[in-house]
């Protein structure tokens, strides 16, 4: 499976070294005050993407990953029920809590009314949100937009000290506006696969554990230029540009 | 064309227990709606399973699952792919977790507190435990995760990703889910009656549910599966049903709106869903049967999508559209029974609503003898 790369964005950065992250010009700042932080990391990833492209937004599918999805929101909404009572838990923190609240946010903001998926599958998060594009593009062709989020912070990151997690935490976002291959393209991105048996290796505990490393690897692999080859369990992602 | 996918196995667990307690549970048998467990207020009723799933798992959502997949016990993993789909995953393990860390006591078991978002563990777990060789992933769109889970798995197939796909949802009832929907007002505290005039909200239900899918006809095939998004509001569908209408379309395309024989619909109880609803149906599924099975399941959240994709393959399979429980007075234009009808259905159609204003419909086709 393979596709072309129109776009692409990434940024991230190690919890010991937090960042501001600039509201994009195509959210409202109304909106903007709504959205959870992992929102905001995918918005301001994906709103660059997409801002030259002129797509069919009624029909563009998003493929949002995220490997811990919204903690943030979830441990807020805990927060108000166990401190404050059932009568004071927070709807607004609830809403946040589910894990494609940002591509909903995301949805809303940037006016994306096509497919939508929200998907986990931990240390290997970025490889399956490309797996599920891929396959998207095969079946339908056309576009497809991938974005992926995630923040490790504040309470996420005791959790992720006292379970014992490895690697440092941090946070980031990315997004990739892929296309059905073109053999004109310049950049590329491609899925070969591998022996069948090292499919069955455990994405449990392998670190870095948030999700938008992985991808800014890609993305910085595609601003090098060359051939560059990620081997995951039973598979190669492969990124070019030529 | 694409390669046909079907149904070789399905099964499900809920407040009336297997497939066949739940089919018949969904129009007869005894009021589904209780206190809960223990820590759950007794003025919001919810659909708890009461098989003693316990001792399959400290885990209790991974339980559910493990006790709806024992009809594949045995199964062979190679090459098959994990699609699991869930709301809120652990987090009834996490809630422990993050109270202890709240209250600034010790957290007795610290991979709990940040485990209640590890969702892909919900894959992982059912891959290991049936030995899945193909990939592994979890969808998590809210309430319409189990319905997304068939086209992400009918995708894998066909791509070659995968030799079969097994589609899991399971969810658990937690506190997070109970007293969040308490706060939006949306959990009815007398009885959840889906699509009736006097409908006053939804009621939490857990359990589990599976399908099997390889390539290849079948008897019951996937016809479609499709996914809009509102981009109107986070919590409340938009008005019209835009979304839900472009959702039916794309998953039963090459088909006409008339030849929907049937529509499990997602229809929670709550004023707004079902209202929206009962106007999407009208001009995407004219004519068509509905039927609403959280009147007896309750809300399986992430869960629902797969619960009632198996239901209505039941249901097409029996020639059975079945009641909806909770229902006495439909408002109008929907075609809802209150006991079950005998009509044969070539296609059926499930769809789902969630939060980021998604819309997901799945289409079935059945090509046994009526």
């Amino acid at each position: 499976m393979k596709a072309t790369v129109l776009e692409h964005y990434a940024f991230s950065w190690p919890l010991s070294a937090p960042q501001e992250i600039p509201r994009p010009a195509a959210v409202e700042a109304g909106a903007w005050r709504r959205f959870s932080r992992v929102a905001r990391l995918a918005a301001a990833a994906a709103a660059p993407v997409l801002d030259p492209a002129e797509l069919d937004r009624d029909e563009l599918p998003m493929f949002f990953g995220t490997g811990l999805g919204e903690y943030s929101s979830s441990y807020g909404f805990l927060k108000s029920l166990f401190t404050r009572g059932p009568a004071m838990a927070s709807p607004l923190l609830f809403q946040n809590s589910v894990h494609n609240a940002a591509a909903g946010h995301l949805s809303i903001a940037l006016g994306l009314r096509g497919p939508s998926e929200t998907l986990c599958a931990g240390a290997l998060t970025t490889l399956r949100t490309f797996e599920r594009a891929l396959c998207w593009l095969e079946a339908n062709s056309g576009f497809a937009l991938v974005v992926l989020a995630d923040d490790v912070n504040g309470e996420s990151a005791d959790g992720w000290r006292l379970g014992g997690m490895m690697g440092e935490p941090g946070e980031g976002g990315a997004a990739f506006l892929l296309a059905a291959a073109d053999p004109r393209a310049e950049a590329t991105l491609e899925l070969l696969p591998r022996s069948e048996h090292a499919m069955a290796a455990s994405s449990r505990r392998a670190a870095p554990f948030f999700c938008t490393a992985d991808a800014q690897a890609v993305s910085n692999a595609l601003f090098a230029g060359g051939e560059h080859r990620f081997d995951y369990p039973g598979c190669t992602l492969v990124a070019s540009r030529l | 064309m694409p390669a046909p996918v079907h149904l070789a196995a399905t099964g499900c667990l809920t407040t009336f227990g297997d497939l066949e307690g739940t089919f018949a549970g969904l129009s007869e048998g005894a009021w589904p709606f209780g206190s809960g467990p223990g820590w759950a207020p007794g003025d919001l009723p919810v659909a708890q399973v009461h098989a003693d799933v316990g001792a399959l798992d400290r885990h209790r959502t991974f339980a559910l699952a493990k006790a709806a997949l024992l009809p594949l016990y045995g199964l062979d993993g190679t090459g098959l792919a994990v699609v699991f789909a869930t709301t809120t995953y652990a987090m009834l393990l996490g809630e422990d977790a993050i109270e202890q860390h709240v209250q600034g006591q010790p957290v007795e078991v610290g991979e709990d507190l940040l485990c209640s978002h590890l969702a892909h563990r919900g894959a992982e777990s059912v891959g290991d435990w049936i030995g899945a060789t193909g990939p592994r992933l979890v969808v998590s769109t809210a309430c319409t995760s189990g319905t997304v889970a068939f086209g992400i798995g009918a995708d894998l197939l066909r791509a070659g990703r995968c030799r079969r796909v097994l589609v899991v949802g399971a969810d658990a009832l937690c506190r997070t889910t109970v007293y969040g929907f308490r706060s939006l007002g949306a959990h009815t505290r007398t009885a959840c009656r889906p699509f009736d005039v006097d409908r006053d909200g939804m009621s939490i239900g857990e359990g589990a549910g599976f399908a099997l899918l390889e390539l290849g006809e079948g008897e019951t095939e996937l016809a479609g599966v499709a996914t809009r998004t509102d981009a109107h509001h986070l919590t409340a569908p938009e008005p019209g049903g835009e979304g839900l209408i472009r959702a039916i379309r794309a998953a039963t395309r090459g088909f006409e709106p008339g030849e929907i024989d049937h529509v499990n619909a997602h229809a929670t109880g709550t004023p707004t869903n079902d209202g929206v609803e009962a106007r999407a149906l009208a001009v995407a599924a004219p004519g068509a049967w509905i039927s609403a099975t959280k009147g007896a399941t309750g809300h399986t959240l992430g869960a629902a999508g797969v619960i009632e994709a198996v239901l209505l393959a039941e249901s097409m399979r029996r020639g059975i559209v079945p009641a909806s429980r909770g229902c006495q007075n439909p408002i109008e234009g929907v075609a809802v029974a209150n006991v079950p009808r005998a009509r044969v259905q070539r296609l059926g159609v499930s769809v789902n609503l969630a939060f980021g204003g998604h819309n997901a419909a799945l289409a079935l086709r059945f090509r046994g003898a009526a």
